[in-house]
C-alpha cells in the first residue's frame, strides 16, 4: 500500500510537468503582449521592447521555459509581471478565501445532495423523486453567474439579509465569515448538488435491486438500517468518485463565483492574471491546481480502500 | 474637454445625421469591403460602445466585421500597421481620463505626426502639428485658448479620432474613511479608516 502511495505521489511529477509545458506554450503563443499592457497607451515601440527585454520576454521560448522550470524546481514560481510581487506570496495571500469557499461549497453540496439522492432512490417513481430530478436538471442548466446575480439581487439588495459581495476572514469573526460565504457557496454548490444527487440516486437504485437488499428486508431490518448501512455503503463508490470529480471541477467554478462576489481568491487572481497576461502568475496557479487535482484523485482512490475492503493496491 | 479652461464646442457636429453620413461614405468611394472593428469584450465601456458603433455603421450601409477579443490582445493588434486582411484593423474604441486629453500637448489623439509620432491610426496632418507646437510655445492664456479652438476645428475636419462623448464616474466611500484624495484614477495613499 505504501509503495503504491509513493508511486502515485511520484507519478504527479510527470503529470505536472506535462501540464506546465502545455500551459507555458499555450500562453506564449496566444495573442497579447504583457509588455504592451504594462507600457500603457502612450508607449512607443522602443518602450515596449525595453520592457520585454527587462522581463526576459525577448528570449527564445525554450530559454524562457528552461529558466522557469529551473526556478520551479528550486521552489521559486517567479515574480508577477503586473504587481512585482513573488508569485508564491500572491498565491499564499489568495489561498484562504478559495479554500474557505471550496470547503463550504462541497460541504453544503454533499450534506444536501446525498440525502436528496437517497430519498429520490427510496421513493423512485413518486412525485418526490420527480421533484428532486427537476431540481437536479435546473442545477445543471442554470449558469452559475446568473444564479449568483439572482441571489445577490434577492437576498442582498431586496431583502438585505446577506452581504452583496466580499470576503471576511475567519480571524475577523465567525459570523461575518459565514454570512459572506453563504450566497457564493450556495451559488457555486448548485451544480455540484445536482451532480451528486443524480449519481447518488442512480447508484442507490442499482444497489436497491440487489438480492442482499431483499434478504436484509426479509430478515426484518428497519428500512433506515437497510438504506444507510447496507445500500448506501455499497453505493458509495461512484458517489465518492463524483465528489472527487466535483472537487476538481471546483477549480474552474471558483473563478466565476469569485468574480461575481468579489472574493479575493485564487480564481479571481487567475482571471486577473489572464487579462493582464501575467504569465508567471498563470503558470504558478495552473501548476498548483494540477498538483491539487492529482492529489485529490489519489485521495479518492485511498477512500475506496476504506469503503470496499476488496480493493487493495 | 467640458469643464476645463480650454473648453469649446467649435467645429463639433451637435446632431447626428445618418443620411448625410451614408452619402459621405458613398462620396468617399466606399467599395463595400468589411470594416474591421475590434471589440474588447472584457471592458464594459468600450465593448458596449463598439456594439453601438457597429449598428450605426450598418445603418449607413457599411459592412462591419466585429472581432471580439480581450483588451490585452487589442493592445498588441492595434500596433499592427498592416491591412486588416493581414492582421491589421480599421476601428477600435478606447477611453482616456481627463489628464490624458485636456490640452493639445497631452492629447496624443490630435497628433498628426504620421507613422513616427502620431497615436495608433497614425494620421498625417501638418496643420495639427503646427497648431500643437504653437500652443506649446504660447505664453498667454487667451492665445492658448484661441489656438486650442483652432486646433479643435482642424481636428473635426481632419478627424484623427472620433470623440464619442465624455462622462463622469461616481465615487463613493464611507464617512469613516478619511484622507481620500480626489483623482482621475483611484488610489489609497493618504487614506485611513477611523
Amino acid at each position: 500500500m505504501y509503495a503504491y502511495l509513493l508511486r502515485r505521489i511520484l507519478a504527479t511529477i510527470p503529470v505536472m510537468l506535462v501540464v506546465a509545458l502545455f500551459v507555458f506554450t499555450l500562453l506564449h503563443l496566444s495573442p497579447g503582449d504583457p509588455a504592451a499592457v504594462i507600457a500603457g497607451d502612450y508607449a512607443s515601440p522602443t518602450d515596449i521592447a525595453r520592457i520585454r527585454h527587462t522581463l526576459g520576454l525577448d528570449n527564445p521560448l525554450y530559454v524562457q521555459l528552461g529558466i522557469w522550470l529551473w526556478n520551479v524546481v528550486h521552489g521559486d514560481l517567479g515574480t508577477s509581471i503586473h504587481s512585482g510581487a513573488p508569485v508564491l506570496k500572491l498565491l499564499g495571500q489568495r489561498l484562504e478565501p478559495t479554500l474557505a469557499l471550496s470547503a463550504t461549497t462541497m460541504g453544503i453540496a454533499v450534506l444536501l445532495a446525498v440525502p436528496m439522492g437517497i430519498v429520490a432512490a427510496w421513493t423512485a417513481g413518486t412525485w418526490i423523486d420527480r421533484l428532486v430530478m427537476v431540481f437536479a436538471i435546473l442545477g445543471f442548466s442554470l449558469p452559475v453567474f446568473w444564479l449568483g446575480f439572482l441571489f445577490m439581487y434577492g437576498f442582498s439588495i431586496r431583502l438585505e439579509l446577506l452581504p452583496v459581495q466580499g470576503y471576511v476572514s475567519f480571524t475577523q469573526g465567525f459570523l461575518p465569515f459565514v454570512r459572506h460565504l453563504i450566497l457564493p457557496s450556495i451559488t457555486l454548490g448548485m451544480v455540484y448538488m445536482a451532480l451528486i444527487t443524480r449519481m447518488t440516486r442512480a447508484s442507490m437504485l442499482e444497489v436497491l435491486r440487489e438480492d442482499y437488499i431483499r434478504t436484509a428486508h426479509a430478515k426484518g431490518l428497519k428500512p433506515r438500517t437497510v438504506l444507510l448501512l447496507h445500500a448506501l455503503k455499497n453505493a458509495s463508490l461512484p458517489i465518492v468518485t463524483i465528489i472527487g470529480v466535483g472537487v476538481a471541477l471546483l477549480i474552474g467554478g471558483v473563478a466565476v463565483t469569485e468574480s461575481v462576489f468579489a472574493i479575493p481568491g485564487l480564481g479571481r487572481l487567475t482571471v486577473d492574471a489572464i487579462l493582464h497576461r501575467d504569465y508567471p502568475v498563470i503558470e504558478g496557479i495552473i501548476l498548483v491546481f494540477s498538483g491539487v487535482y492529482v492529489l485529490i484523485n489519489l485521495l479518492v482512490d485511498m477512500v475506496y480502500t476504506c469503503l470496499d475492503p476488496r480493493i487493495r493496491y | 474637454m467640458c469643464g476645463t479652461p480650454l473648453e469649446t464646442d467649435a467645429g463639433a457636429q451637435k446632431t447626428p445625421n445618418l443620411e448625410k453620413a451614408k452619402q459621405l461614405m458613398q462620396e468617399a468611394g466606399y467599395d463595400g469591403r468589411p470594416i474591421v472593428l475590434m471589440d474588447p469584450t472584457d471592458l464594459p465601456y468600450t465593448h458596449n460602445a463598439t456594439l453601438v458603433t457597429a449598428q450605426l455603421l450598418r445603418k449607413i450601409g457599411v459592412k462591419v466585421q466585429v472581432q471580439a477579443m480581450d483588451w490585452a490582445t487589442l493592445l498588441t493588434r492595434r500596433a499592427e500597421k498592416k491591412p486588416p486582411e493581414e492582421g491589421g484593423w480599421h476601428l477600435f474604441h478606447t477611453l482616456w481620463i481627463a489628464p490624458d486629453a485636456f490640452n493639445p500637448l497631452v492629447n496624443m489623439g490630435v497628433s498628426g505626426g504620421c507613422t513616427e509620432k502620431a497615436w495608433f491610426g497614425w494620421p498625417c496632418d501638418e496643420r495639427l502639428e503646427t497648431l500643437r507646437r504653437a500652443w506649446a510655445r504660447a505664453t498667454d492664456a487667451a492665445e492658448q485658448k484661441r489656438l486650442a479652438t483652432e486646433l479643435q476645428v482642424a481636428a473635426y475636419d481632419s478627424v484623427p479620432y472620433v470623440l464619442t462623448g465624455q462622462y463622469f464616474t461616481i465615487r463613493a466611500y464611507r464617512k469613516n474613511i478619511k484622507g481620500v484624495i480626489a483623482s482621475p484614477v483611484p488610489f489609497f495613499w493618504n487614506s485611513a479608516k477611523e
